[in-house]
Order: C-alpha cells, then structure tokens, then sequence
C-alpha cells in the first residue's frame, strides 16, 4: 500500500499541534474526544432519521422539505458522526486536528499548481470572500464566520516544494489560528495525485463559538470537506456542479 | 415552459414553470421532441425513494434538439438533433477514464447526502430525487444539459425519434443486465419482470448469444409481448402450477438452474402470500426501504456457479437476504446503475443496422399534457400499458 495513502499524520514535526500543556486534558478525555457513536446509538438515529424521511414523504408543502431534511441530517449523523455532542462540546476549547484525503486524476504538478494559485481559492473554498495577495509568502484572508461574522487573518507559506507540498500558518495577531500543510504524492497506476491535507486550528471565541460554528453548519471539518470535493471537481472537471437557478413547480 | 412536477406521492401536475438557463459554462439547453416514463420514475411516484422534494420536475428518458450551449462547450453544437444519457457524467475523473460513467464523482452537488447514505456518491441522475443530484428532468419542453461535451450524443437523421428514445436509459440497461451474465454456449438465463428493461434484457440475452431465455411476470400483456418480440420462453406465477418459480424454472433446464438470472423487477417487487405481506408491512413503517422477493428467488433460482444479475433499483436496505445460498452456491453478483454512455455509442450501430428496433416497447404515445394519467394507466398496468413516449409538442 502507498504511504501516502494511509491516514497516519505526515505533519512535519515543526507543524505538529501545539497543545498548551498545564491545561491538557486527562489521556481519557482524549480518547473520549476520537470515540466513535456506539453502533446502536448510530442505528436509532438512523431509523429515527428513516422515519422523519417517511413522514416528510406523506406530507405536503414546506413541511415536507424541513421534515426531508431533517431525516437526512438525522440520517446522516447516524452514518457518519464520529463524536458525541457532548464530546465535541468538551473538546472545543482545544487545539483541534483534522485529517482528509482526496485523490485527483492529474499529476501532481498540475493539482499542485492549481493550489498554490491562491487567487482562485475562493472558487472552491465556500466562505473564504476573498484573499489578496501580498507578497511571494504572504496573504490576506476575508472569510465569512458563524452568524453573519467576518474573520480576518493573514497566512504565511512556511514550506513550499513545487508538485509536492505546501505547509502555511497564520500569523500571530490574527483573529483565527490555523496551521497546515498538504502533501501532493503520485497514487499507483494512473490513478493521479493523492491529496493530504493536516490542519490544526484553535476554534474562534472558545467552546460556544464551536458549537455555534458546528450547529450551523459551518464548522470545519464540513468546510474541508466541502473544500477538497469542490478543488477536485474543479481541476477535474473544470466546474463544480450546480442546481442553483434551475426551474422547479409549485 | 411545460413540465412535469411532482407534487407529492401519486400526484404529478403539468406546471408552467420558468425556461432552464445556462448555469455552468458546460451546460447546453434541449429542447425536447420526445420523453419517456420509466419503471425508475415509478419507484419515486410512489414515494419509496427519499430526497424527492415538491415541484420537482422528473424525467430521465428525453432527447431533442440543442437550442444553446454554455461558453465552454466545444465539441456540441445548436440545431444538433441527440440522445442524452439518463445519468450525469464529467469525462474527467478515473471513473469516466474507465468508463464507469454512472460512477461519476463530480456531477453530483449533494454529494453529502449520497456519501451519508451510500459511503461514496455516483453520477448524478436527472429528475432522480436529491440524493441523486436534485437535477431537473427531461419530462418538460426544455432542459439543461450539464457537461454537454459528453453525454449527448447526435443521431442520424434517419432513425426516428422512437427508434433512438430508448438509448438514454432502458435498452443499455437491459444490455448491461446481460452483457454481465457473460453468456456462455448453451446458456440459460432467466429474467424476472417484463416491463422495458427485461424486455430489453431479454432481447439482449439473444443478441449476446443465450441458448435459451426464460421470462416471469404476471402480465398477460408482458409475457405475451416476451413470449412474441423477444423469443423467450414464459412463466405466469400467478397461474397455478406455476407460482413455485425456483421449482418451476428447475424442472425446465433439466434440475440444473439457469445459468444466469437476471432480476429486473427491483424495489417494489409484488409477492403472494407471508413474505410479500412481510415485506410491504416493514416497507410501510420504514424498516426495510426495498421489497426483494424477486432478488431473493433469483438467487434462490439461480444454478451453482452462475450469475446473479441486477439492474432492478434498490436505494436503501433489504431484509431477509438469502445470504447462505448466495454463499454456498458460490454465485456472483453484478449491479448497479448502467453506464450509459458507453453503451448508447456501442448500441447506436445495431439499430441503424437493423438488429433490433427498440420502439418494439412502445404501447402509449400521449401529448405531455397528459402525463399524470400516463403515470396512473403505466404503473397500474392499465390499458396494456407498457411503455408511454410523451411528445411536449
Ligand atoms: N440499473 C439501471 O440503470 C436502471 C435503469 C432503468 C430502470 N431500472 C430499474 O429496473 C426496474 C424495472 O424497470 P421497468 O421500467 O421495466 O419497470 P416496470 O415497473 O414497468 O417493470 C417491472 C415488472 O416487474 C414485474 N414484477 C413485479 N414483481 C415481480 C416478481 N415478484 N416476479 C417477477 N416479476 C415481477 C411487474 O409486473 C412489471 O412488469 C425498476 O426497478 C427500475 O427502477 C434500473
Ligand atoms: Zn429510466
Ligand atoms: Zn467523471
């Protein structure tokens, strides 16, 4: 199996998390943080979430759509969240780490190129208003925050190895602490360029704004996946796929 | 423009509702001369696949004329007269690269709601719920066509809108269903349900070289045009003496089984009796998505070694799954949505050579208008009702 492809963490040591020690959680409250929703907690949302689907189904109108949506959104926890809200709610005041993976059909110069062109950011990362560039290293960032908030920062590229990987910070006195790097490396056999991004960030404004964040949608592990889906849609297919503005009845 | 809505289970509306725009540079807009309802359209008519949202136009059968084309489209050009696959793909990704278009992974914009449900998201489908992309369908005057540079694909002047209608979904579909049996010399293959796509799975078990086809339904109008346009062999479970189809299908291939059983029934399979009652009761309160029994007897059917294959639709979970026969008869099985784009190109040729003329299927031809009664006589088999074309104009 290719390294690359594994979900073992390649951060760099020097990007590794900083966690503020004489408030470090217990081991326990760690492990508690990666602890998966018991199967059958997962099943009830599910079938709760199956239900909210049927019963959106049998009704007429606008109910139906929320009632639809709230079945997939149950639905969806079901299958797929990692953490309790509990969990998330205690672990919000720390450093948090996120791992995704995405595999594009280019070599690794082309997907590199596409990321490192800054300016188009904004095409695929939803929120991020604009970025301006200021220098080789250097850009301003302008991103939409939780509750119609505007979140400023400035990034700095820390590491840059052309077709292979890009490693960045923010500065010092911005409003949002982030660090991350993503690493470009050739997946076997023609299937094109493997994309690993690390990311540690310090959630704004402490636990509430967390939950805030997380409870509209709007937290960042959705972000970045939305991010990686529509930077591959993009190089891959010129355009990332839309229904907005299409006609629909009454 | 004209289209049709769904607006909750069992009610579709022909609605006016605003022209389709240009929205991605890779769009075209069709204007449509001919559509199609499938058994697929039914699954959502009657509410079994969630994601359907009110006014949702559906329709994934349709073919027309190119009016527009997005700022980049190259290869498409308006006035083309072309056929568009059911299912949306990019061309790009390793998917398409392999030719798995209805594996597509860029055309879907919620692909969220497909990963939750599924791990990973297919192509997108017109007018095939949300989950599926949430794109409107072809049963309307006009429709936007994402990534026209390569679905559609234009067709000779010669052949008449009916003759090449089918290439968007149900005669690749059919081909595929066979094409997966790998149909050796002398084989058996069985087909279960004779709606279009076993209709058009049977014809291509022949065009593929079966010895023999055996085809099941309840139908008398289905079997009879089985039995009559496609060669094959029939078996009315609703008669007496034939409602054990895994007896009945033992007893004519000598105690061996066919030797592929092709179940194009899906979702929401009829059954007699306990299971089928079984079935629908837990269907109803959500605790089985898809009724299976035509799956479970084609496994059940099926010869030792052989292959099970499924172009029937199933969207969510099934109960019951005779998993120890498929385990220990050492059977394989093949699904999935069909990749129309490559079978529509390689099947264009046999038409227009004239080894099979696909408007065989066609019973209805009804102005759009009246499409809410096509739906109604199309599922509950009225009026001999097989396949309906709708003409928007
Ligand atoms: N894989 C794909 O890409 C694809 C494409 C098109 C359609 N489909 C699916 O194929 C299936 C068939 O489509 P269709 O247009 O022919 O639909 P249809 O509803 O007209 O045909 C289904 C037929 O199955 C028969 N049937 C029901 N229960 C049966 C049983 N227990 N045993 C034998 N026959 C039984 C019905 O009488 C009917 O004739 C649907 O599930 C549809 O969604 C899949
Ligand atoms: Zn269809
Ligand atoms: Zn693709």
């Amino acid at each position: 199996m290719n390294p690359s492809e594994t979900a073992q963490s390649q951060v760099p040591a020097h990007l590794a998390p900083e966690m503020p020690s004489p408030t470090s959680p217990p081991a326990d409250a760690m492990t508690h943080r990666h602890m998966a929703m018991s199967s059958i907690e997962r099943l009830t949302t599910l079938l709760l979430g199956g239900s909210f689907i049927a019963s959106g189904v049998m009704r007429r109108g606008w109910q139906q759509v929320a009632l639809l949506t709230l079945g997939a959104g149950v639905s969806y926890r079901g299958l797929a969240a990692k953490r309790s809200l509990a969990a998330t709610a205690r672990a919000a005041t720390q450093p948090q780490e996120l791992h995704r993976a995405v595999t594009i059909q280019h070599s690794p110069e082309v997907v590199y190129r596409s990321w490192r062109t800054l300016e188009n950011l904004p095409q695929w990362m939803e929120d991020v208003q604009s970025i301006t560039i200021t220098d080789e290293r250097h850009s301003r960032w302008k991103v939409r925050g939780p509750l119609r908030t505007t979140v400023k920062w400035v990034a700095e590229i820390t590491d840059d190895q052309t077709g292979r990987l890009i490693a960045w910070t923010t500065q010092k006195r911005s409003q949002v602490a982030t660090r991350g790097t993503v690493t470009f490396t050739p997946a076997p056999a023609g299937r094109g360029t493997v994309v690993n991004v690390h990311l540690t960030y310090q959630p704004p404004a402490g636990p509430i704004g967390a939950w805030v964040a997380r409870s509209t949608g709007a937290n960042p592990e959705t972000q970045l996946r939305h991010a990686l889906r529509r930077f591959k849609e993009i190089v891959e297919a010129g355009e990332a796929p839309t229904i907005d503005g299409q006609p629909m009845g009454k | 423009m004209k289209a049709v809505c769904w607006t909750g289970i069992h009610s579709m509306k022909v609605e006016q509702v605003p022209d389709p725009k240009i929205l991605n540079p890779h769009d075209a807009i069709v204007r449509v001369t001919s559509t199609a309802i499938c058994g697929s359209d039914l699954h959502l008519y009657d509410g079994i696949i969630p994601t359907v949202k009110r006014g949702d136009i559906l329709g994934h059968e349709f073919m027309g004329e190119i009016v527009e084309v997005g700022s980049a489209v190259t290869r498409r050009k308006v006035g083309e007269r072309v056929v568009v696959p059911a299912t949306i793909a990019c061309g790009n990704c390793w998917f398409c690269e392999q030719q798995l278009w209805s594996l597509c992974d860029n055309t879907n914009p919620n692909a969220d709601i497909a990963e939750a449900l599924m791990g990973y998201t297919g192509s997108a489908i017109y007018g095939y719920t949300h989950a599926f992309g949430g794109y409107a369908g072809g049963q309307a005057e006009y429709v936007r066509v994402p990534f026209a540079d390569v679905g559609p694909m234009p067709v000779p002047d010669h052949l008449t809108d009916e003759q090449v209608l089918f290439l968007t979904d149900i005669f690749p579909t059919g081909y595929m269903a066979a094409e997966n049996c790998h149909i050796q010399p002398g084989d058996t293959v069985a087909v279960w349900g004779c709606g279009p796509v076993g209709q058009f799975a049977i014809q291509s078990a022949h065009l593929l070289g079966a010895e023999r086809v055996i085809a099941i339904d309840r139908v008398a109008e289905r079997l009879e045009m089985a039995r009559t346009k496609g060669r094959a062999e029939v078996i009315d479970y609703s008669q007496p003496g034939q409602s054990d189809v895994v007896e009945v299908l033992k007893q004519m291939t000598g105690g061996r089984g066919p030797d592929a059983c092709i179940e194009a029934v899906g979702s929401e399979a009829h059954a007699y009796g306990l299971m089928g009652a079984y079935d629908k009761a837990k269907q109803v309160t959500r605790l089985e998505t898809d009724r299976p029994h035509a799956l479970r007897e084609a496994i059940q059917a099926c010869r030792k070694g052989g292959v099970v294959s499924v172009p029937g639709e199933y969207s969510g979970f099934i109960d019951k799954m005779p998993m120890g026969a498929f385990f220990n008869k050492g059977l394989t099985m093949k699904t999935g949505q069909t990749h129309m784009h490559k079978y529509m190109r390689l099947l264009l040729p046999r038409i227009e050579a004239g080894e099979i003329d696909p408007s065989f299927v066609i019973t209805h031809r009804l102005p759009l208008d009246e499409a809410p009664h096509a739906y109604e006589i199309f599922r509950d088999k009225r009026d001999k009702c097989i396949k309906v074309v709708l003409q928007p104009s």
